[in-house]
């Protein structure tokens, strides 16, 4: 089930907030599991299956791992949990892209039978892997019922994209997530501006770059291409920006808090800074439980780039089964790298324009890897972006066509916008107010028109 | 250690039983490797295709929210007028996990066609409610709006 889809805030919110509301405070929680399992199930029953046996699995082997003293057997037994762990996102997500590979270095095409991934497979066997690490290290204690670890596993509204929680931020709210109108209000705003964020402005986007997209990479003027690949860069951070604030916000409304996932990344003065911002909790993730863990930075240079190499690859491959995948995360890895290393004073003594400006080209460059079906097709849009004709009828209609969205999400991925809502909410004037809240009547109005208007558009990060 | 070993017992109980779930839906979604444009000669061979438009690209995303060059192999016929309803969409998926996807957008096109003709288009309300079929072969899917829609199904499944 998507947010974005009409039944999901005009049916499911509210029967979800209903039967919720309605329990005693001892059965709001498995009240909350079922819902979220419901949400789950929706599409495709079957998978529930795999998510309840995934919880029972994690929550007996983070118990035995607690019950057990530091020694061998410890250890043997959080490495049973985060082999089978691994193994289920692989067979799911890779089996057949190495099975493939492997026959292509053999000149064979071999392919294997697998069945469909269960969605959000990347996301959750994250947020259990940290789980069993951070009981293993002593840093938590396990999940004090099968129930706590349930609605830490199942939470709906990051279950399927994430945010991804680690169970140290998350156990504290289980048993105190008490509804409260403000918190509420506050997360329903929040959802709603996901939701235009997606409804109004990654589709918008879409429209402009799936029309572009649709032709041969290596025939586009360089205004076609550029639009194309600015397009998409804007298309993913309102998409999936959008889609952490509406889990976000819907964390709010049952009364949980959930770490933010995008600081404007587009603001940002460096590669580094980029990647501070985008997609937060992956890239915490990946710093604690693999680049720390390898040594990190602090174990001499060769051994540093060694472990950005090693957390730039696995960033990559997790994003997909496909080399350009691959490739983007050696891309990023390499620019984090030459910053790290060569480039750094340098950089300082750039204008801060030109900074911000230089970041913003090579994560556009990046997406062109992510959003390309080869490496060959990559590198033929790369080429009509630097090469061939400047622009031509084709790049012109499509200029006409989506400058304004362009300007406007261009405008809207940046810190303002933000800040001038926040001080509009936090104005005691009482007329100041009243527009504000029409505001988001307004928009709730558009994104409901958008959502009849659209046929259904997937989140772009559900295929991850 | 009587804890510990229903602990051990009872993770292991649940990953043998991950195991079988798992063995049971590779067995019931094999990958075919039959050329998509077969398989949709296949199909459009027991149907009356003059009710029925090719779409290019453009049209595939307006109706579908799909982009074509994300699938090993996607032909969609629509209808001819605005009052038909007989619809054809042969998928090859590139990835299983698209499955969800393709599955999701067909049925909210299914939905929004049964809205446009509820009231006014009977015949068409009816086609759309008692003759559409929605089929998932591992990595193929089929979609189809048509009074033959059961022969064209059958054919589907033949031709992987």
């Amino acid at each position: 089930m998507s947010f974005s889809n009409l039944f999901f805030p005009f049916v499911f919110l509210p029967c979800a907030l209903l039967l919720y509301g309605l329990m005693p405070q001892k059965l709001k929680n498995p009240m909350l599991v079922l819902i979220s399992l419901c949400f789950y199930a929706w599409s495709r029953p079957v998978y529930v299956l795999l998510l309840i046996l995934s919880i029972f699995f994690n929550y007996f082997t983070a118990r035995e791992i607690e019950q057990l003293r530091p020694g061998r057997r410890r250890k043997q037994v959080l490495i049973s949990g985060v082999v089978l762990d691994l193994a289920l996102l692989a067979f799911f997500k890779y089996w057949g892209f190495l099975i493939s590979s492997l026959g292509s270095l053999f000149g064979a095409d071999w392919s294997v039978s697998l069945p469909p991934s269960p969605v959000g497979i990347s996301f959750f066997s994250f947020s259990v892997l940290s789980y069993l690490f951070d009981v293993y290290r002593g840093r938590v204690r396990s999940a004090g019922s099968l129930l706590d670890c349930a609605v830490y596993v199942s939470f709906f509204p990051k279950l399927i994209s994430g945010p991804i929680v680690s169970w140290k931020e998350f156990e504290p709210q289980i048993r105190n997530h008490p509804m409260c109108s403000e918190l509420a209000f506050a997360g329903g705003r929040r959802f709603l501006t996901g939701l235009a964020k997606k409804v109004l402005l990654a589709n918008t986007l879409g429209m402009s770059f799936y029309a572009i997209s649709a032709r041969n990479p290596g025939e586009l003027s360089m205004l076609a291409a550029w639009i194309a690949a600015l397009s998409y860069s804007l298309m993913l951070y309102f998409d999936f920006s959008g889609y952490s604030d509406m889990a976000i916000g819907l964390g709010q409304i049952f009364g949980f808090k959930m770490p933010e996932n995008f600081l404007y990344p587009y603001a940002s003065g460096s590669m580094t800074d980029f990647w501070r911002t985008w997609h937060v909790s992956l890239g915490a993730w990946f710093r604690d439980y693999v680049y720390i863990p390898l040594g990190g930075s602090r174990a001499g240079k060769s051994k540093t780039v060694r472990n950005l190499a090693v957390v730039w690859m696995l960033t990559g491959l997790w994003h997909g089964a496909n080399w350009t995948f691959i490739f983007w995360g050696i891309y990023h890895g390499s620019l984090l790298l030459l910053e790290k290393f060569t480039l750094k004073s340098f950089a300082e003594k750039l204008p801060n324009w030109l900074r911000h400006l230089l970041t913003v080209l090579l994560a556009v460059i990046g997406w062109v890897f992510f959003f390309s079906p080869s490496l060959g097709s990559a590198l033929a849009f790369l080429g009509s972006m630097f090469s061939g004709p400047i622009s031509d009828n084709f790049g012109r209609y499509c200029l006409k066509e989506s400058w304004s969205v362009l300007l406007v999400c261009g405008v809207g991925c940046l810190p303002y916008p933000r800040t001038i809502a926040r001080n509009l909410f936090r104005s005691r004037n009482s007329l100041v107010k009243a527009v504000s809240l029409a505001f988001f009547g307004v928009l709730l109005y558009f994104c409901t028109a958008g959502m009849l208007r659209d046929t259904y558009t997937s989140f772009l990060y559900f295929q991850f | 250690m009587n804890k510990l070993r229903i602990c051990a017992f009872l993770r292991w109980s649940a990953a043998i039983l991950a195991l079988i779930l798992i063995v049971n839906l590779c067995g019931g979604s094999g990958t075919s490797h039959a050329d998509p444009a077969q398989v949709f000669k296949a199909v459009s061979s027991e149907l009356d295709m003059d009710t029925m438009q090719e779409a290019d690209n453009q049209m595939v995303k307006r109706l579908y929210g799909l982009i074509p060059t994300d699938y090993e192999g996607l032909f969609l016929w629509y209808p001819t007028t605005n009052m038909g309803a007989e619809e054809l969409l042969v998928v090859k998926l590139k990835d299983p996990a698209q499955a969800e996807t393709v599955r999701t957008a067909v049925e909210k096109r299914l939905e929004s066609q049964k809205k446009s003709f509820d009231g006014y288009g009977v015949e068409q309300y009816e086609l759309l409610s008692n003759h559409s079929i929605l089929d998932v072969r591992g990595n193929f899917l089929l979609f189809v709006v048509n009074p033959k829609a059961e022969l064209a199904r059958e054919a589907f499944r033949k031709a992987l």
